[in-house]
C-alpha cells in the first residue's frame, strides 16, 4: 500500500489500539509500515495506554491505588517498602470466591518469595482491615509531630511485633477465654495492641470489652480503645484497638 | 490528569507494538532487545518475559511478567500519574 497523503491522514487520526488493529488487518508494508511503526512509537511515549493479558486485574490495581486506606497509607508511610503489599491485600479483599482461591495461593508464594513472612503478614492487614486501625494510631502519631522516618519505623514495630499485640477470637472462644487474653496483652504493657473478631465471634467480643470497659479496666491499665465494625465479603468484622495512654515514639522522646 | 486506559490486545497486535517499540521475540517466544538479541527482563521479577505472559505498560514503557504481584509493585512503585 503507497504512503498517500490520505493514508498518513488516517493513520494519524487512529488512537495506539485502533492503529495496531489497522496495521494488523490491512497489512500495510513498506514506506506505509515504516510510518506507521514510528506513529505507534509516538503514541506509545504519550504514556495513556497500559496493554495486559490481565486487563481486569490491571483495572483493579489501578483503581486501588485511589482507594482511601492506600492512600492514607501513602500519606503517613510514603515511600514504604511494603506498599504493594498492601494494594495486593486490598485487591485479594475484592476478589470473588471462586477467583480467590488461585489468586491467593500464587500471591502467598509470590510475596514469601520476595518478602518472606513478613510480606505475608503485611499483605493480610490489607486484606483483613487490619491495616485500618493501624493507619488510624499512625496518623495519631503523625499528628503529634512524627516524622515519615518516625512512622515507618513504628511500622515495621508493629509488623515485626504482630503476633504478640493480636488477638484473633474464635467463634466458640468463650467471654472469659477473650477476657484473659485481652487481659494478658495490658499486661504485656505494649504501647498497643488489636482484637479482631469475626462473624459471629464479634457478639461476645465486643461484650467482654464493653463489661471491661464498665469496670474501668482499661483506663486503670492506661489504656484507651477505638473500636470500628466493617464488611469483608459477606463477613462482618470488628476491630478494636487498645493504644497506651501517653505512649510515644521513642525517637520522639 | 489523564485516566490511564488498560486493555487487552490480540497477539499479532502485541508484536507488532513490541518491534514498533525496537523489540523482537525468538524463536522461543522469548521477548529480545532488537539490537543486541539480549533477553529483556522483567524490572520486577528479574526474569525473561514470554510473549503470552508480557504487560507492556507506560512509564518509559515498561515490560514486565503479568502476575497479581508484580502489577501491585508496577502500580504502588513504577506508575507515575500524567
Amino acid at each position: 500500500m503507497e504512503l498517500t497523503p490520505e493514508l498518513i491522514d488516517k493513520i494519524r487520526s487512529f488512537n495506539l489500539p485502533q492503529l495496531l488493529s489497522y496495521v494488523i488487518v490491512t497489512k500495510l508494508v513498506g514506506p506505509a509500515l515504516d510510518f506507521a511503526q514510528n506513529r505507534i512509537k509516538e503514541l506509545s511515549d504519550e504514556g495513556k495506554y497500559g496493554f495486559t493479558p490481565s486487563e481486569t486485574e490491571a483495572k483493579s490495581f489501578y483503581k486501588l491505588r485511589k482507594s482511601d486506606i492506600y492512600r492514607r497509607f501513602s500519606e503517613c508511610l510514603g515511600d514504604h517498602w511494603s506498599r504493594n503489599l498492601i494494594l495486593l491485600g486490598l485487591h485479594i479483599t475484592h476478589l470473588n470466591k471462586n477467583d480467590k482461591r488461585e489468586i491467593i495461593d500464587r500471591v502467598r508464594s509470590d510475596v514469601y518469595g520476595r518478602h518472606g513472612k513478613k510480606g505475608i503478614r503485611i499483605t493480610e492487614l490489607g486484606s483483613t482491615g487490619a491495616i485500618v486501625p493501624i493507619l488510624g494510631f499512625l496518623s495519631d502519631l503523625k499528628l503529634k509531630g512524627a516524622n515519615s522516618d518516625d512512622l515507618k519505623s513504628e511500622f515495621d514495630n508493629i509488623i515485626a511485633d504482630w503476633q504478640n499485640i493480636t488477638v484473633f477470637v474464635e467463634a466458640d472462644d468463650s467471654k472469659k477465654h477473650i477476657l484473659n487474653e485481652i487481659s494478658a496483652l495490658t499486661k504485656r504493657n505494649k504501647p498497643q495492641f488489636f482484637v479482631f473478631a469475626y462473624g459471629s465471634a464479634i457478639d461476645n467480643t465486643v461484650l467482654t470489652i464493653a463489661e471491661l470497659n464498665n469496670k474501668k479496666f482499661f483506663r486503670k491499665n492506661r489504656y484507651v480503645l477505638f473500636s470500628s465494625s466493617r464488611t469483608e465479603g459477606n463477613k462482618p468484622v470488628y476491630m478494636c484497638v487498645f493504644e497506651k495512654f501517653g505512649s510515644q515514639l521513642p525517637t520522639l522522646g | 490528569m489523564v485516566d490511564l486506559e488498560l486493555t487487552g490486545i490480540g497477539v499479532e497486535e502485541t508484536k507488532l507494538l513490541l518491534i514498533s517499540l525496537g523489540y523482537d521475540i525468538d524463536e522461543n517466544k522469548k521477548i529480545i532487545e532488537k539490537d543486541t538479541r539480549r533477553p529483556v527482563l522483567c524490572p520486577i521479577t528479574k526474569r525473561e518475559i514470554l510473549l503470552q505472559d508480557v504487560s507492556i505498560m507506560p512509564g518509559s514503557t515498561l515490560l514486565i511478567n503479568t502476575s497479581a504481584f508484580t502489577m501491585s509493585e508496577y502500580f504502588s512503585k513504577y506508575f507515575k500519574e500524567k
